[in-house]
């Protein structure tokens, strides 16, 4: 359908819009326009994606500015239904009429892209990168033209050969698509796809891509200022923000970077012995501060530099690492001097700063010439022509925690851990960079773009991700689920049947009695539930706790009476098989349990619609592990910086991964679910005043304090009236638009306008045209922030 | 943290003493030291073969002492060695950037540097490269001792800040604590005074809870508005501060010279709080003086930049001194606080970028 908001047509796939979705539109086209950020949270299930591409794809068709698209997603999975959705959108364009070129395309890893005959059957990323790079590096391809029998790859040569622009005809690609084109002109689509994004209007890609310092420096150096940053499924963007700029070092990881060492120096060796000219003109143009000239073919380059572009140092290479011998025992020094660190027996923590006094005190390594070293790196092991990158994956990684500690001070720690586990007597030492400061990485994409929206189904209480990214946003807002019926329950079971109330408090957890009525709660709702249930345990170790426990009560054999059980593990590929035999054990007979954890693979970006997920149990809430040295120094250092307070944030974070959780229930309005929350806790106003409104909303004050029992009889109730028949019919007006619903909203809100057009006026005459927009403006934020109050 | 680090050589299991081949099996306690010739021997061996003064190493029969022997810091013996010759090295190289015109030539030096160690290191003509160094000590004598006594005070300064700052932190977390605390109080006190209220009060319990939810909403909002500064910029400056009088007092040397200076002001003498930067020629640098004449009017400090003149030749008496001395006496200043202060801008302008 097509209809305007203010005077851009907006063209929406669909015959019929949901409410919250029109809102969503609104509040982006005010953010765009008023090109600042934004931080939308929308329930999950009702069609975030398309209400986003639609409306951004029409406002960049429709203004001069042709403002670039880039959408970032968290998995693969979700990239693909971008694009899917994004090809849909296009369509429907065309099909309207409209006569607009759109390139449109995403990007992910060269493991998923490779055509190459041998380096597509590799498994892992990282080899495929490095046997990408030994096929396509300047030097290689060199030698190859000079007729050296060097293997080099077809696909690569092929792009080389011609223009990327002339090879792609203005659509949308799919993972696939691009991958089925570059079968087809035999071109190499992972290389196609990275030069084709300085072009393309809209760009679909993982988050590290933008956050990575690493990655970003790389791929989205070029892109221009004013395009449209937009985070989806955003809910856990600050951890990945911290993990782009944090680094553990292990003893197996010095041990191969010393290897690493001795090989670069042999390499030099005999490449002086050979008399090469290459070393000797690094170190020349080194001498005259031109390594920009040396680094100007980036494309290749997969060492990048781990610090964020704002911070690096545009100046010459200090003078004592220029030579390549130099550098080398430089790094030998650094590497040793963190060996002799990994060798205390006593957890300690320390500030970068005073990691760098100990370290110039003991091997008389100055900050400056730290700073190079990721930068130097890359360097000589371009002027070496190394191949086998992957061989030198962790004397990067050292090279990288040099350059790091030597670049941040302020939001980073360095925390040694003797040992794995409390526990454990043998010693695994491991030295964590930690960076505790979420808007450190984030930082210079909210400063090079004007516009960045966040948005996810859960991103309650709203103020807090301002608050930890440092950023200010001009819209936000978290929308209310219109439904015809209520289709899902959220309800708080606080006690069990036997009135002892259940909590997964530390003191309280394996309470044989606790443990008891958790197992109660799963037999009794699997008793009632039909298809599949979903349990989501605080971390795993509880789990399998729990589970042992249950199997000695006898809870297991009971609650196998009714359905089938599977259990998330920490592998993967274990995951994925119990994942599938759960959905075909719903498709079938009695349907199934499945035994996951908050935090796991299941609980992030695996949907539960319609019949695989009829209820969902929360078990506790998945507090973090507050032990952890790490998290209590993010903490101190949330306090201190942003005024965060400890409980509060890690409240936070427990429910916004309970209420991520508990949204896998609920994909779109006519799918139903029970969300059981099962903690005495969760009765608090504090617990649930940070679940999204979405949710909230839903939450009665009759389904907070319920018994195990008394939970069923309402569930029972639920279920029942669930499983009626829906018609669409019913939903047209209230839950769903027409064209004639959004006219008529329209409508009514320009009546409303008009009435506060009024006063603009009003305020014009008085006050003069630009103080007058001033004002209103603060009326109208005003108003939003009343609304999210 | 130097002080935290404590070596445990247990971890090396694969060690045996070369010398009388226990190995760590055999003596869980062995401890493996390392002589100025780079060979490893176990303490019990040191204590066997040295016993009677100087001996011969076993491996390498260089003549060895006793004391010469220290622990091993490093795995790698070359790097071990590499350390040691880089400390000789840092002694008399220990020119910065600011001694310097362009970047380039600092670059350039810092490589001559790296060349002449490496070249020790490595053992290549050991005997010109150890001239060089000698004729490099001897041109810049002097030099070097400024910038010795340079680093001297900037990881005095280095310390002192750390240990500020890690008194502020901990001040900082205990005002939150007490916060906190504070809070549970207020909160149990209103809880008694509630039931106490529903006890005694005659009102229906629906309108004094009403009338208390809105007492308390209005709290928790005047929290969020009101404690935040609080804790972010007073405690954190005044602690600073106090911190400082603190270092300042606790600093021994300079606080003998603070009480020659009070002792002096009668002699109405020039007396520079660092004499160490007094009377030196230096082609770009700081001077930091406290003028004792003037000094009580208000702790006034004059970084100043010096090339061949003397610092007292280029004083300059500021406008009004006389009337701030009165200022400032009203305003209860002691002399001590006033030279306090001078120190720590003194040490703060040895952070200021180079000239």
């Amino acid at each position: 359908m097509l209809f305007h908001i203010d005077d851009l047509p907006v063209y929406f796939p669909y015959d019929r819009i949901y409410p919250e979705q029109y809102a969503y539109m609104c509040s982006l086209k005010q953010t765009l326009d008023a090109q600042g950020h934004g931080v939308l949270e929308m329930p999950s299930g009702t069609g975030k994606t398309v209400s986003l591409l639609s409306l951004i794809v029409s406002y960049q068709q429709h203004y001069p500015e042709k403002r670039k698209l880039i959408y970032c997603s968290r998995t693969v999975p979700e990239i693909e239904k971008a694009l899917a959705e994004l090809k849909r959108l296009v369509e429907y364009r065309k099909s309207c009429g409209l006569n607009e070129t759109i390139l449109g395309l995403g990007l992910t890893s060269r493991r998923n892209l490779c055509l190459h005959p041998s380096v597509s059957k590799e498994k892992k990323g990282k080899v495929v990168d490095a046997r990408c790079h030994n096929l396509t590096a300047p030097w290689v391809r060199e030698a190859a033209q000079a007729g050296q029998d060097i293997e080099t790859c077809s696909f690569y040569e092929e792009l080389e050969r011609g223009d990327v622009r002339e090879l792609v005809p203005d659509a949308i690609y799919t993972l696939d698509d691009i991958k089925e084109l570059g079968k087809a002109k035999k071109t190499c689509p992972y290389y196609m796809a990275r030069r084709l994004l300085s072009h393309a209007n809209v760009i679909i890609y993982s988050y590290h891509y933008m956050l990575d310092p690493k990655i970003a420096d790389l791929i989205s150096k070029e892109l221009s200022k004013d395009s449209i940053v937009v985070f989806d499924e955003a809910h856990n963007i600050d951890n990945v923000c911290i993990d782009s700029l944090s680094l553990d070092i292990m003893r197996p990881t010095l041990e191969a970077s010393s290897k690493s060492i001795a090989q670069l120096s042999e390499r030099i060796e005999t490449m002086k012995q050979q008399g090469s000219e290459k070393l000797k003109n690094e170190y020349e143009k080194l001498v005259q501060g031109l390594q920009d000239t040396l680094a100007a073919r980036d494309e290749e380059s997969i060492m990048a530099n781990p610090a964020l572009p704002d911070d690096l140092l545009h100046e010459a290479v200090p003078g004592n690492i220029r030579k390549a011998e130099h550098f080398v025992a430089f790094l030998k020094r650094f590497n040793e001097y963190l060996k002799t660190r990994l060798r205390v027996l006593n957890v300690t923590a320390e500030t970068p700063s005073s990691f760098l006094r100990h370290l110039k005190e003991i091997t008389f390594i100055e900050r400056k010439p730290l700073q190079f070293c990721a930068e130097r790196l890359s360097l000589l092991t371009r002027t070496l022509e190394l191949n086998n990158l992957d061989d030198l994956a962790s004397l990067q990684r050292v090279a990288a925690l040099a350059t790091l500690v030597a670049t941040y001070d302020k939001g980073f720690m360095l925390v040694l851990e003797p040992y794995e586990s409390e526990n454990a007597t043998v010693p695994n030492p491991i030295l964590r960079f930690a960076c505790l400061d979420a808007s450190i990485a984030i930082k210079p994409v909210f400063e090079r773009f004007s516009s960045v929206i966040i948005t996810s189904g859960t991103l309650s209480p709203l103020d807090m991700y301002p608050k930890i990214l440092d950023f200010k946003a001009t819209v936000q807002e978290s929308y209310p689920m219109t439904l015809t019926r209520n289709c899902f329950l959220p309800m708080v079971i606080t006690r069990g049947s036997d009135q002892v109330a259940i909590s997964s408090k530390f003191e309280v957890r394996n309470d044989p009695a606790v443990v008891r009525n958790f197992g109660n709660i799963l037999i009794e709702f699997g008793k009632i539930v039909p298809d599949g249930i979903v349990a989501f345990f605080p971390s795993y170790l509880y789990m399998e706790s729990i589970i042992a426990m249950w199997h000695e009560m006898g809870i297991l054999t009971e609650a196998w009476k009714t359905k089938l059980i599977f259990v998330e593990t920490p592998d993967s590929a274990e995951t994925s098989i119990a994942l599938d035999n759960y959905r075909r054990a719903c498709e079938n007979g009695r349907g199934a349990i499945l035994l996951a954890v908050a935090r796991g693979k299941v609980s992030e970006g695996i949907d539960f619609d319609h019949h695989y997920g009829r209820a969902v149990v929360m078990f506790g809430i998945p507090y973090q592990y507050t032990e952890s040295r790490i998290l209590k120094a993010r903490l101190e250092f949330l306090r201190d910086e942003h005024r965060v307070r400890e409980n509060d944030f890690l409240t936070f974070d427990a429910l916004r991964h309970a209420a991520q959780c508990l949204g896998r229930v609920l994909r779109g309005k006519t799918d139903y679910g029970l969300m059981v929350f099962a903690d005495r806790r969760y009765a608090r106003q504090d617990k649930r005043s940070k679940l999204p409104k979405w949710i909230n909303q839903y939450i009665t004050d009759t389904s907070v304090n319920l018994s195990t029992d008394m939970g069923i009889a309402i569930a029972k109730k639920f279920l029942r009236s669930m499983a009626q028949p829906l018609e669409t019919q019913a939903q047209l007006g209230v839950s769903l638009w027409t064209l004639d619903d959004v006219l008529a909203r329209q409508k009514a809100q320009k009546e409303k306008l008009e009435r506060v057009g009024g006063v603009h006026q009003q305020l014009q005459q008085q006050y003069g045209a630009v103080e007058a927009q001033r004002m209103m403006q603060a009326r109208a934020s005003g108003d939003v922030y009343m609304e999210v109050d | 943290m130097a002080a935290t680090m404590t070596m445990n050589t247990s971890l090396l299991d694969d060690d045996v003493c070369p010398v009388c081949q226990t190995d760590r099996y055999l003596n869980p306690q062995m401890k493996l030291k390392v002589g100025p010739c780079f060979h490893k021997m176990c303490e019990n061996c040191i204590e066997r073969l040295f016993a009677h003064g100087p001996a011969p190493c076993p491996t390498c029969r260089q003549t060895l002492r006793k004391a010469t022997f220290s622990e091993q810091t490093f795995e790698d013996l070359s790097v071990e060695k590499e350390v040691r010759i880089r400390k000789q090295m840092s002694s008399r190289f220990n020119k910065r950037r600011e001694d310097f015109k362009t970047l380039k030539d600092y670059n350039d030096y810092l490589e001559t540097v790296e060349d002449l160690t490496f070249k020790l290191v490595n053992e290549i003509d050991v005997e010109t490269t150890k001239q060089a160094i000698d004729r490099f000590a001897a041109e810049n004598r002097e030099l070097i001792k400024i910038n010795a006594d340079r680093l001297l005070n900037e990881s005095r300064m280095a310390t002192h800040r750390q240990e500020m700052l890690r008194k502020e932190r901990q001040q900082q977390r205990e005002a939150y604590l007490k916060e906190l605390e504070a809070e549970q109080l207020a909160k149990s006190e209103d809880r008694k005074s509630l039931i106490q209220e529903l006890a005694t009060s005659d009102k229906s319990a629906k309108t004094i809870l009403a009338a208390r939810q809105a007492i308390s909403l209005k709290k928790t909002s005047m929290r969020k508005t009101e404690v935040k500064p609080i804790t972010a910029s007073s405690v954190g400056s005044t602690s600073m501060f106090s911190d400082s009088y603190r270092w300042m007092q606790q600093n021994e040397d300079l606080d003998r010279r603070q009480q020659e200076e009070e002792e002096d002001q009668a002699n109405d003498n020039f007396d520079p709080v660092q004499s160490l930067y007094m009377d030196v020629e230096l082609g770009v640098g700081y001077v930091n003086s406290v003028n004792n004449n003037k000094a009580h009017a208000g702790g006034l400090v004059y970084p100043l930049l010096t090339s061949s003149i003397g610092v007292k030749d280029l004083y300059v008496e500021p406008l009004g001194v006389g009337n701030l001395s009165q200022v400032a006496k009203a305003g209860g200043y002691r002399n001590a606080f006033g030279y306090e202060r001078a120190i720590e801008d003194a040490h703060t302008a040895l952070y200021l970028p180079g000239l």
